[in-house]
Formats: structure tokens, sequence, C-alpha cells
């Protein structure tokens, strides 16, 4: 439901970046999606071709998201390990002194297209 | 036509942490600590609300977030607590609250006398544990109606927060609930986040959370 919010602070990003960098025509807005953030993609699309027509040299802009999944490194034993449930407990020795290394991730990573 | 890839690698939400950042330093400036309560809807948020302001002898402003009703406002209201309604219905019906409004709410209240300001979010688990209102704690609040694996499908809320309540325990008979489950669920998915136990009509455990609330002020508030 936050999808909107979310991809209304990303085309604000790309079009101050775009404005800086002289693109007057935008093909491609590139992100990276952690899995705690709970983002539907399909969502994110929708809202992103609904709102880029309101930010000039967007018309035809493209969102490409990369996801990424949670992963953690255990204190404990060392070890890094990829979770498919978001529980922060490690999976090989149950210590939960564990820090996320990724699936935190809410990036705008890049910007493609051409200046005219 | 000179195709070009510009590099930005920054977090989207970048905007929204800057203002957060300059509410939260502004309100640790004026020596007030910022509560912020997330939850599903009816957890029992503004009941405790209330109660909490017949227990804390401290100046208590809430700044509450609906997307449409100002009922909770009244009920506060009419407590005698200094409240602030932020509806989110003209702003497109949001389901969370953002640094922005919490800015501007800021600009027209007046925080004289005030120790602690409570911010009520929009009920939802979802989408206000997202975004960082300038808060000083970040509270979730979950009802024992709520079920055992609630903290399993909301991780993101029981991530980023300091404390989770533990609501309407005076309930617990009357329920199937397994209480350690729910705990451990929690435990999963934040070995560190503290649980407090409460009840505002059997009045169980709002010492402890009065405490919580004292000791926010006394430590320097953190992020
Ligand atoms: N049994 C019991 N009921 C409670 C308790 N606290 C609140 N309630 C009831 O739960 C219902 C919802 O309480 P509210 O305080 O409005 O909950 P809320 O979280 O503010 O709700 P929203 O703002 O609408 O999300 C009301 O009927 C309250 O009387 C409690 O400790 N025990
Ligand atoms: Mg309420
Ligand atoms: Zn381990």
């Amino acid at each position: 439901m936050h999808e909107a919010a979310i991809v209304r602070s990303l085309l604000d990003l790309a079009f101050q970046a775009a404005t800086k960098a002289g693109l007057s025509n935008v093909s491609s807005v590139n992100v990276m999606t952690g899995k705690i953030h709970h983002l539907v993609n399909e969502v994110l699309l929708l809202h992103f071709d609904l709102m880029k027509a309101t930010y000039n040299g967007f018309e035809r802009a493209v969102l490409h998201i990369e996801e990424k999944d949670v992963i953690i490194q255990c204190y404990a034993c060392g070890q890094t390990k990829e979770l498919d449930r978001p529980f922060f407990i490690c999976p090989n020795c149950e210590s939960p002194d564990t820090k996320l290394i990724a699936g935190d991730e809410l990036h705008i990573i890049s910007i493609e297209g051409s200046s005219t | 036509m000179c195709p070009q890839d510009i590099k930005i690698m920054q977090r989207i939400l970048t905007g929204n942490d800057q203002i957060a950042a300059e509410v939260r330093a502004s309100l640790a400036g004026k020596g007030i600590a910022c509560i912020n309560l997330m939850s599903s809807p009816g957890s029992g948020k503004t009941t405790l609300l209330q109660k909490t302001a017949t227990k804390l002898n401290k100046g208590m402003f809430v700044i509450e977030g609906d997307i449409y009703t100002t009922l909770d406002s009244e009920r506060l209201q009419s407590a005698g607590i200094g409240v602030y309604q932020i509806n989110t219905g003209p702003f497109g019906g949001d389901c969370h609250l953002e640094a922005a409004w919490i800015r501007s709410a800021l600009n027209e209240i007046d925080l004289a006398g005030i120790d602690f300001l409570f911010i009520e979010n929009i009920g939802n688990l979802v989408c206000p544990a997202e975004f960082d209102i300038g808060a000083h704690k970040n509270i979730v609040v979950l009802s024992v109606t709520e079920g055992e694996d609630k903290p399993l499908k909301y991780p993101l809320a029981f991530r980023n927060a300091q404390l989770c309540l533990i609501s309407k325990v005076d309930l617990l008979p009357y329920l199937d609930l397994n209480l350690n489950e729910l705990k451990q669920n929690i435990k999963r998915i934040n070995p560190q986040l503290m649980m407090i136990e409460i009840s505002s009509i059997i009045e169980k455990g709002l010492d402890d959370w009065i405490n919580f609330i004292m000791a926010c002020r006394q430590n320097a508030p953190e992020g």
C-alpha cells in the first residue's frame, strides 16, 4: 500500500538526477529492493507507469527492479545464510546474535537515457 | 542521441529520512521525547494513551494519524489531552505518516510544557514501519486477539521497534492463544526487542510502560 509513496520519492530522485545530467529522454530507472520491505513489484510498476507522465522526460521510462533475498551473518558461528522466512535466528547454530547483510535494500541504483 | 548511464545509488526514502532526522534533533533540543505507536487497527492505542495521561505526571501531547475520522482525537481531547489531528485522506488516503507531515504539524503545535510527544500512527502494520517519522522510540502494539503469527507476517514493524506492547492481556483466559509462542515469534524477528504485557482495562503492565516512557527522556534520545 505504501508503494505509491515509494514510487513518488523514487521519481523525484530520478528526476533530479536526470535534470542534473541533462538527460531529456530517460529510458530506464533501475532500483534494488530487499525482500524485507514487503513490496509488491506489480504495484510498484503500476504506480510508476501512472506517475511517470508527470515527470518531464520520463514518459517512456521503464522501471527495472532487482529484488534482493534476505541474508544474515551469524556472529556466533560466522556462517552466512539466506533466509526463506524472516527469522533472524541463525539457522545453523540458533544464535540470535545475527546481522542483516542483505535484503534491507530500498535504493535507486541508476538511470539510463539520452540527451535529446 | 548519446546514451548515458547515470549512477545514483541512494536510498529511495532519503528525503523522508533527512526530514525525520531534523524532527528528531529539534525535539531532542527542546527536551521532548517523541514516541511513535504502530499497530493493526484496534490494538488499543488510543485507550492506552488515555490511561497514560492519568498515570504520567508530565506534559504530554498526541499527534493522531487517521485516514478520515477525528474520533480518536475527540476521545483524547475529552480526557484533557492536547491533540493535533493529521488526516491523511486529503493527501490521498495514505496508509502511513511521513516525516514531512510531522514537521508541518510541529510548526502549528505549542510545545511549551510538553515533555512527551506521542504519535498514534495509522492502524496498519505494514506501511508505517517503512517511514521514519522522527520519533526517538518506535513502539509496536500487538493485541492478544491478533494471533501468534502476526510478528512473522509483519517483520519490519518488529525489526524497527524498540518495544513491543502485548496488549489486552485481560482477554487471555477467553482465548486459545499460546502466549509463549507469540513471544518466541517476536524474538525470532527481533531477538533484542523488549516486551511488556499490558491491559488498559485491568491496568496490568502500566507501571512498566510508564517507566519505559520516563526512561526515554532520561536517556539521551536515540535514533
Ligand atoms: N479487553 C480489552 N479491550 C481493550 C483494551 N484496550 C482497548 N480495548 C478495546 O479495544 C477497542 C479498540 O481500542 P482503541 O483504543 O480504539 O484502539 P486503537 O488502536 O486506538 O484503534 P485504531 O486507532 O482505530 O487503530 C475498544 O473497544 C477498546 O475498548 C484492553 O486492554 N483490554
Ligand atoms: Mg486509535
Ligand atoms: Zn550461527
